[in-house]
């Protein structure tokens, strides 16, 4: 589910059909909503796509994000690098969650169900 | 004793010398994560939902020791992802015994009988199984069947090559008191040295939501299984800690006392809450704003009762008054007196 803390104008949003940050895409016109696009950006575990305002394209897992400081920053391991890149906010121009939601499966429900299963399976106890 | 004697003279110097040396706070246990990859996939862990190039990264054993040597903490926790995942992890282990760490691999024994040949048992080395019950319970925590007769067997195999051994046993909201007692006694009877019990943590990104413990709930849980506690039950454990969790002493947490370090670098705040990476521990014990953490003081701390939190409280009380110290002395003597 988004968070209640999103607070991004609809006209600069693009969002999924289905209910998740997954496919969403951000292009944030002031630094309040920057700050909270980058918030969910870091809060999500999944990749997410950066364009910056070089019009380079960066794809990778924010881990780090340091808003209070006189120039903020993020930090990210890039998708197909080793070493982590820091690029600071204001270079930032759209944010897409372009990767899976890694905590968005359905590993537990799924495993639930085959535990009912093989109860339902198991032969009745006598009394 | 559940803990070696030299360990706990270790704990007791250390945590003396920083009181004698004024320090405010200081780490007791360092959280090492070397890798979040890992073979299962629990029902309440918050910690492995990454990208696969993410999973895939790792520390080097250079940076584990030097994390190691940074913190300065007497015990480093090995927990993940799996760390017998981790190619290198015998030489990281070699390394932190080499320097008198009393490490502990935080392991759910899938690997470890393929494994443990690469390890030479020393008192500095525990092996610390996740066993979060009897088989029903423990592979239905774990999400797969058959963990449980693995991880049996592989502490079996563990304790007769030497190895110190314990458990570490996290319970949520399904518990059966007889049932975890029923656990305790199986555990004691494989010769485990200790076992080591704690509330899950609400972790956001864990698959099952409905299984976390919340705070009322935690103490009628663990009252119930540690009242009347049979002798022969080791707790690798904070005598007082155990009283915490039974609703008999109450604590604000401690998150500087098992800070964490992984492929992000030092966790802000703690083990369990990923505010922020920071570079240094230094930067970490100085910069951080601990009066936002803690019950009463942040949200996502209502329903902690979690070890990495509270041991250290637990700790603090025992060595920071006489009659704290008594206290310790006197419940692990009589644990079951009111």
């Amino acid at each position: 589910m988004i968070e209640e803390s999103l607070h991004v104008s609809e006209e600069t949003t693009k969002r999924p059909a289905e209910d998740g940050l997954q496919g969403a895409e951000f292009r944030p016109t002031s630094r309040a909503e920057l700050m909270n696009v980058v918030n969910l950006a870091f809060n999500y575990r999944g990749d997410v796509t950066l364009e910056l305002k070089s019009q380079e394209t960066v794809t990778g897992y924010i881990f780090n994000r340091v808003p209070d400081v006189p120039h903020p920053y993020l930090e990210l391991f890039p998708l197909n690098h080793p070493d982590p890149r820091t690029i600071a906010y204001d270079d930032v121009q759209v944010i897409r969650f372009t990767g899976d939601d890694t905590a968005s499966g359905k590993s537990w429900e799924t495993w639930m169900q085959k535990k009912q299963e093989e109860k339902n399976t198991l032969p009745p106890k006598s009394p | 004793m559940a803990v070696p004697f030299s360990q706990m003279v270790t704990v007791a110097g250390y945590v003396i010398s920083q009181k004698f040396k004024g320090v405010k706070r200081y780490p007791l246990v360092l959280m090492l994560e070397p890798i979040f990859r890992c073979n299962l996939a629990c029902a309440g862990c918050g910690k492995i939902q990454y990208p696969d190039h993410v999973l895939d990264r790792r520390l080097t054993p250079e940076q584990c020791w030097a994390a190691a040597e940074e913190c300065g903490a007497p015990i480093v926790s090995i927990p993940g992802g799996e760390p017998l995942i981790h190619p290198e992890m015998a030489d990281i282990v070699r390394g932190l015994v080499q320097r008198k760490k009393y490490v502990y691999v935080c392991t759910n024994a899938i690997l470890l009988e393929r494994k443990i040949n690469e390890y030479q048992p020393s008192k500095y080395l525990t092996f610390s199984i996740h066993m979060d019950g009897l088989r029903e319970e423990h592979d239905r925590a774990v999400c797969r069947n058959g963990v449980y007769d693995v991880a049996v067997k592989a502490i079996k195999t563990a304790l007769s090559k030497g190895f110190r051994v314990n458990t570490n046993t996290t319970l949520f909201n399904d518990a059966h008191p007889q049932r975890v007692r029923a656990f305790f006694d199986k555990m004691m009877e494989l010769g485990v040295e200790g076992m080591m019990i704690s509330p899950g943590y609400s972790y956001e990104k864990a698959p099952d939501q409905n299984g976390f413990l919340q705070r009322h709930r935690t103490r009628e849980l663990f009252t119930k299984l540690l009242t009347e506690r049979k002798r022969g039950w080791q707790f690798n454990q904070s005598p007082l800690f155990l009283e915490f969790l039974m609703g008999k002493r109450d604590y604000q947490c401690t998150p500087w006392g098992n800070p964490t370090y992984n492929i992000f670098g030092w966790q802000k705040p703690c083990y369990l809450l990923q505010d922020e990476s920071i570079s240094s521990f230094n930067a970490l014990l100085e910069e951080t704003n601990w009066e936002q953490y803690g019950v009463g003081r942040n949200e996502k701390c209502k329903d902690c009762m979690v070890h990495c939190g509270y041991e250290a409280s637990a700790i603090e009380e025992t060595f920071g008054s006489w009659s704290g110290f008594a206290q310790t002395v006197k419940t692990m003597l009589f644990p079951n007196a009111t």
